[in-house]
């Protein structure tokens, strides 16, 4: 399969994971990206139509746990390790736009 | 009263265990040998010498008040920084968690610490887990005792030196394609990557959830089954652990190898492989065929397929699994973020080192729409046929051998230009995570220079008591593993 | 569309309405009422004080793993059944992966390609016709955290007390077509949730939430066209407002000559209408991959059948038979299915009674009130359905007036005193004994003789008047319909 890493592939790659990534440290990895296509074209030798790919290593399934309730760590424990904090709440910069469109991330909640 | 002169964690167990020394004599000695040695091999991020003390104090003060002994009473051990201990940071070596303090300790952890055994330390390793010699470490470079110009190999490069350099401890690694056996043998210890899913990993900072495993590191098989035991088994935490019933890995150890069929494969003595590796590991077959085994060739015809294999599974898997390190909720943040996405995109690319920013991108392409088929699909149709090379070695043999890593023990700084370069030390030990076996390196000899060789043994699934034995009954029959490297803390003088 | 569409700029000609046919499928998230989150032991409750309700797994904390709760799975299992969907025999969770502050691990886990149910339909009633939806999938996931985004503030704040909460992700295929419709069709489901009691789908409080798929075609026509999807949907009404306006708005940009464009827009409430989502649309690349921290699930036949017991009718099935069996008007029987208990509690009266209407209309009158004034369910009030048939029937049987039945009611709730014992101290025995209620005829008779002749002569008061004399002279307590008959008798 022929693929051509470009700056435009790099940079969407690296703006999927939220990597805001220098010009040399993008260029250096358009070059690694290169290096690991060539390193993993051997798997196009073999003969995979027959074959199942292998999900979860272990023979198990079923595995659950009963509905009970354990104790949580509360709100201190929980904001114990955030970088940034308001109260009872983490804190990040303002997600939705408001009316002069300060702010804003494109992504929508669940 | 002299210092206790200490050969193994089974040593300090039944000194323990006999009344022979307390459990403050044991640390205080151990921590004696780390207080010499660290500083010359920088193997340790964190070192808890007072809570050591306090933990042996306090297990001393039930002994004579007449409780019963925890079965590791006394035994020190190390965690690898990736793993979760209430005490100290958990770093994993990056600086996006340089002062992340863990909020729950790891199942094995936890588990070690019932049965007594007393934490020490967190070692130094490659950024959550990602290289081979622990150059990639944001906050040192561990040096190998055998040889300081030169890594102790990684990730687990810390505990791997810590174990060649003092004597006394186990140390908890963790393996994802290598990360516990090539250590192990660049440094002249033992390390067991568990067969997947015997021990928990509840606690241990995902990389490759379907290839990670915690395992011990040490100076002897011995030592690496006490910590077994105590670690392995289903954790309810952990959905990934079986439900196999833990035997006594000690116990087992006795039984030896004699009678039991040992593959050498054919395709893991490659060129790349350097002649003296070859062989050492050829010498170590010859041991264990005098010791009983027999011995046969045996072929994995897709073992050449392992490496690319690993880098598409490990990188994907490990993509999503950083995806949480992002500055909102624990970790590092960027200084002024302009808007979310900002702080996003800032903190990871400040937080993260190169190695792992790589890794992040080749495995968030390789899942991306477009490329899932052609890259992550393919390698785990790919990883169904590595499977299958072991499971029908394994109708005709108990367990295989060959070298852990094509080269000892490398210098400092010579693989960096080129990751790639890295990527191909691991060649030899990709297929055990892929396979889901377990997998064992123990010292087989020396090259000519004095670098230590590690010859790799694996079996079937949740027979890691076979790759204990033969590991063991190596160490009885030979003293490689008991060499003293030229730093070393239970020598007087210190040499380094 | 009826007045609301007047004040609107969208308002859509009424021949242009005709013209066009709206396709309409809704995708429907609920949480699940189990006491724990999905992947950890957090309590799962509504209203906690922000992040109390969290623990490492579920703030994604490094080193943690999820661990999945049986109870959601039944849950979903059990949704799936009561839909008649094909109940997966292998299941499995995967990994949806996006940056977001209420998602802590920055990825979902939810179902892709493997759901738990697939198919299915769900019946129901709208503007009086029996319609049926079909189902698409039905599949399991985690909810994400709430971003709260704070007023005056460059800020955001997020509270993780949902994140982990169980949901069930229920996609209808597009066959429903307009906005009521769209409106049944999301109550019935709510029912059916709530009778199996796997959510108590309460919209204010986010355990119902819903997101619609419009697009609208020429009538006629089999095509589906290009749609949008309207998120932020927070109640039952608002469903239909916002599909309502954008219909609207999108037959007005069609015979405008111009094209929809496929996109998400959020509907606003107060302004009652929908608008793009802000910034820049990008589609999302989630890079699906199969969960490797969960083994997979499978699901047997003694598993299935274990689940299958003790399932409830269907809120529709119940409808039916109370209509068609017992002759119930539609009101009724919507009204009785809303809540589980009241409807088996008057399907044990049934069994005791034939007079399904007038026990209706006592439960629905009478007993509701009295459970809304002391907040209690029909098994709380101290009214066995057996209790409840005795005062039917001494009303059909005369014994008591329907005035004096009401007064008699709140006297029986809560007491096992005898009914005639009550009706006795209360004095409002109803008197039908021919004898008594001919001398009191007579007696208003005689003294009201221009009356008798204009009810003579047909006029339609007069017998009103007195039969309301005998019941003032009675005190009420003869029965009047029996003095309505004797009047009759007497005055020829």
């Amino acid at each position: 399969m022929a693929i051509e890493i470009t700056d435009e592939l790099v940079a969407h790659v690296a703006r999927l994971s939220r990597l805001g990534l220098s010009s040399a440290e993008a260029a250096e990895i358009k070059g690694h990206f290169r290096k690991i296509l060539e390193f993993v074209k051997t798997l196009d030798q073999l003969d995979l139509k027959d074959v199942d790919p292998s999900f979860f290593p272990l023979a198990t399934h079923n595995v659950f746990r009963d509905d009970e309730v354990a104790p949580s760590l509360g709100a201190d424990g929980a904001l114990r390790n955030a970088p940034a904090r308001r109260g009872d709440h983490f804190m990040v910069p303002r997600i939705v736009a408001d009316a002069s469109g300060v702010g804003g991330e494109p992504e929508e909640s669940a | 009263m002299g210092a206790p002169t200490i050969r193994s964690a089974l040593e300090i167990r039944d000194g323990v265990r006999s009344g022979k020394w307390t459990c403050v004599e044991a640390i205080t000695a151990v921590m004696e040998q780390v207080r010499k040695a660290n500083p010359k091999i920088d193997a340790l991020n964190q070192v808890f010498a007072d809570e050591a003390l306090s933990a042996a104090r306090e297990l001393d003060g039930r002994r004579s008040r007449g409780e019963d002994l925890a079965p590791l009473a006394g035994v020190p051990f190390t965690a690898k920084d990736n793993i979760c201990t209430l005490e100290g940071n958990t770093t994993a070596a990056s600086k996006i968690l340089h002062n992340h303090r863990a909020v729950y300790p790891a199942t094995a952890v936890r588990r070690l610490q019932a049965a007594g055994a007393i934490l020490v330390g967190k070692s130094n390793m490659d950024e959550f887990g990602m290289g081979s010699s622990t150059e990639n470490s944001s906050v040192r470079v561990t040096k190998n005792p055998w040889r300081t110009t030169h890594v102790p190999g990684g990730s687990s490069g810390g505990a791997a030196a810590l174990a060649a350099a003092v004597r006394g401890m186990v140390h908890l690694g963790s393996d994802t394609g290598g990360s516990i056996r090539q250590p192990a043998a660049y440094c002249g210890v033992t390390g067991l990557k568990p067969t997947y899913g015997r021990v928990s990993r509840y606690g241990l900072l995902a990389f490759a959830s379907s290839l990670d495993q915690i395992g011990p590191i040490a100076g002897s098989a011995r030592d690496c089954a006490l910590a077994l035991g105590a670690i392995a088994g289903t954790d309810p935490m952990d959905s990934t652990t079986a439900p196999v019933p833990v035997p006594d890995y000690l116990a087992e150890l006795a039984k030896g190898i004699k009678g039991l069929r040992l593959g050498v494969v054919r395709e893991y003595f490659p060129e790349g492989v350097e002649a003296e590796v070859k062989e050492r590991v050829l010498e170590a077959v010859e041991t264990f065929r005098g010791l009983g085994a027999r011995v046969e060739e045996v072929s994995f015809p897709h073992a050449a397929y392992a490496n690319p294999t690993y880098v598409l599974v490990s990188g994907a898997e490990a993509s999503s699994n950083l995806a949480r390190y992002d500055g909102v909720h624990y970790g590092y943040r960027t200084a002024n973020p302009r808007s979310l996405i900002d702080l996003y995109a800032r903190s990871r690319v400040e937080g993260f080192g190169p190695e792992v920013k790589r890794r992040i991108m080749v495995g968030t392409f390789v899942l991306s729409s477009g490329y899932y088929d052609a890259f992550y699909l393919k390698a785990l149709k790919v990883r169904r046929l590595i499977r299958r090379d072991f499971e029908r070695a394994f109708e005709r043999v108990d367990a295989v051998i060959g070298p852990t890593s094509p080269v000892p023990a490398f210098p400092i700084g010579d693989r960096m230009d080129d990751p790639l370069k890295l990527y191909a030390v691991d060649v030899l030990t990709v297929a055990a995570n892929l396979a889901s076996v377990p997998g064992i390196s123990f010292p087989c000899g020396f090259t000519r220079d004095n670098l230590p060789v590690g010859a790799q043994v694996f079996a079937r699934p949740f027979d890691d008591a076979v790759v204990l034995r033969f590991a063991h009954a190596f160490q009885e029959a030979t003293a490689h593993h008991r060499a003293e490297p030229a730093v070393c803390g239970w020598k007087e003088d210190g040499r380094g | 569309m009826g007045d609301r569409a007047a004040g609107r700029a969208s308002a859509p000609h009424g021949s242009d309405a005709a013209k066009y046919e709206s396709v309409i499928g809704l995708e429907v998230h609920v949480q699940l009422s189990t006491r724990t989150k999905m992947f950890c032991r957090c309590q799962n409750r509504f209203g906690a004080p922000p992040n109390s309700q969290t623990c490492p797994v579920c703030l994604g904390h490094p080193g943690t793993l999820p661990v999945i709760n049986r109870a959601a799975v039944e849950s979903a299992v059990r949704a799936g059944l009561a839909c008649g969907s094909e109940i997966a025999r292998y299941t499995k969770f995967d990994r949806k992966n996006y940056y977001y502050p209420d998602l802590p691990k920055n990825y979902q886990i939810s179902q892709y390609d493997l759901p738990i149910c697939a198919g299915g339909v769900v019946d129901f009633f709208s503007g009086g016709r029996r319609r049926r939806v079909g189902l698409v999938r039905i599949h399991l996931e985690e909810d994400a955290g709430k971003n709260i985004h704070a007023a005056g503030l460059p800020e955001s704040h997020v509270d993780l007390n949902r994140a982990g909460v169980p949901l069930l992700e229920v996609v209808s295929a597009p066959d429903l077509r307009t906005p009521e419709e769209a409106g049944a069709y999301l109550k019935m489901l709510r029912l059916i949730m709530v009778h199996l009691g796997v959510s108590d789908c309460n919209m204010e409080e986010g355990s119902l939430r819903c997101d619609a798929n419009v697009s609208i075609r020429p009538r006629g026509s089999d095509q589906l066209e290009t749609r949008t999807e309207i998120k932020n949907i927070n109640s039952f009404s608002f469903v239909m407002s916002a599909l309502e306006y954008e219909i609207g708005r999108q037959i007005e940009v069609r015979e405008g000559g111009g094209k929809i464009v496929q996109e998400t827009r959020l509907y606003d409430s107060a302004r009652d209408e929908t608008r793009p989502m802000r910034g820049k649309e990008e589609a999302h690349d989630y890079r699906y991959f199969p969960e490797p921290d969960l083994a997979p699930i499978e699901i047997d036949e003694g598993w299935l059948a274990r689940l299958r017991e003790g399932m409830p009718p269907l809120p529709i099935a119940r409808m039916d038979r109370y209509m068609n069996e017992c002759g119930l008007p539609y009101y009724d029987a919507d009204v009785l299915v809303q809540d589980r208990q009241v409807a088996e509690y008057f399907e044990e009266c049934l069994k005791l009674s034939p007079s399904a209407k007038a026990l209706s209309n006592w439960l629905i009158n009478e007993v509701f009130g009295l459970m809304n004034q002391q907040k209690l369910g029909i098994r709380e009030l101290g009214l066995p359905p057996g209790r409840l048939v005795e005062l039917v029937q001494s009303v059909e049987s005369g014994t008591v007036s329907k005035a004096g039945g009401r007064d008699l009611f709140p006297r029986i709730v809560g007491s096992t005193r005898p009914i005639a014992e009550i009706v006795a101290e209360m004095g409002i025995a109803q008197v039908s004994d021919d004898s008594f209620i001919r001398r009191e005829v007579e007696a208003v008779v005689a003294e009201n003789p221009s009356v008798v002749e204009d009810l003579r002569k047909g006029k339609k008061n007069a017998q009103n008047f007195l039969v309301g004399q005998v019941m003032r002279r009675t005190k009420g307590k003869a029965n009047p319909a029996a003095v309505s008959e004797m009047i009759g008798k007497i005055t020829g």
